[in-house]
């Protein structure tokens, strides 16, 4: 597994080929690991180092916050996003106070890339 | 009708700028995904029977129409829904997905793209109201639902005189000539919360 590991965690399989095209066409090299809800994404990420993710928020089970705060836990150096219909201030400020940033969507390549390379 | 569910002129006026506000996001973050002008329409507030919102939203009964339903929950609770005709839904999610996506995982995915539009529409709405209100609103998931408005609406014989609050907006995009519209609906006991909320945000107003 290199260094470059991206984990897309979204209910939504649109919302998560939109985020890979997005990732692919900027860096074929980099590895996206795609989860549908937060169970899956600990099971899938048990045996890898995760640099970057990008979490839904409101997804069946746990939601992107308890996610992100599970996911700080295992890689407390991983630069976590939380990718949003729900631009509520509250929501926002909830991130903020995690220390993972907030994306909102709709998916555009400039908020995707600039999270990850910004 | 329940005095208490009755609107004052300013009450009115400040839900409709609210809502004129949250959709104003939603038609921004719709325009962002399929790169053309979104055309508003002027928000309509109604109190009626949920049998008169149903004839509101669609004068043909019988008509199948495609909707995305989200149930949210807050100091006021209600159902938010994106709605439209049938034969609209692939279109959209042709604009939505092309050249982004394999055009063959069109009709795969045509239920869980209009989901996530939804998704973004509706929730860009509320978000900004709860905003505006300083409140926290949260919601289901969003439901793909194909029926009669009725169906939809899940109206059945007990209901269907009950009175409802309906906030209804249209949008166009005009060079697909596709319209669409959403609606919030909320019961009576919701009706007066979210009246309680609209005061708090006009007293913060008065100076």
């Amino acid at each position: 597994m290199t260094s470059n590991t991206i984990l897309v965690v979204d209910d939504s399989r649109v919302s998560r080929m939109l985020v890979r095209a997005i990732i692919d066409h900027a860096d074929e090299q980099i590895e996206v690991i795609e989860a549908s809800n937060g169970e899956e994404a600990l099971s899938k990420t048990k045996e890898t180092q995760v640099t970057v993710a990008i979490l839904d928020l409101n997804m069946p089970g746990m939601d992107g916050l308890v996610l992100a705060s599970k996911l700080l836990a295992r890689f407390p150096k991983a630069k976590i996003g939380l990718l949003t219909a729900n631009i509520q201030d509250i929501v926002r400020e909830k991130a903020h106070a995690l220390g993972i940033t907030f994306i909102p969507k709709p998916i555009t390549e400039e908020r995707i890339l600039g999270f990850i390379y910004g | 009708m329940d005095d208490n569910i009755q609107l004052e002129e300013l009450q009115h006026d400040a839900i409709i700028e609210l809502l004129n506000i949250g959709m104003g996001k939603a038609a921004a973050s719709l325009s962002l995904m399929v790169n053309e002008e979104v055309k508003l329409s002027i928000p309509r507030l109604e109190l009626l029977t949920r049998q008169e919102a149903a004839n509101h939203l669609n004068t043909q009964p019988q008509q199948r129409i495609v909707a995305i339903k989200q149930y949210f929950h807050g100091p006021f609770w209600g159902e938010a829904l994106l709605l439209f005709k049938l034969e609209n839904s692939l279109e959209l999610v042709r604009i939505l997905i092309k050249d982004k996506l394999p055009s063959d995982l069109i009709t795969e995915l045509e239920a869980d793209a209009l989901m996530e539009v939804g998704n973004i529409i509706l929730s860009a709405c509320l978000s900004s109201l709860a905003n505006n209100l300083t409140q926290e609103l949260t919601s289901d998931l969003p439901l793909f639902v194909t029926g009669t408005v009725v169906e939809i609406l899940e109206i059945n014989a007990s209901e269907k005189n009950e009175v409802i609050m309906l906030l209804r907006m249209d949008f166009t995009l005009q060079i697909k000539n596709l319209d669409a519209y959403v609606a919030f609906i909320l019961d009576v006991p919701s009706i007066k919360q979210f009246k309680s909320s609209i005061d708090h945000f006009l007293g913060k107003l008065k100076p």
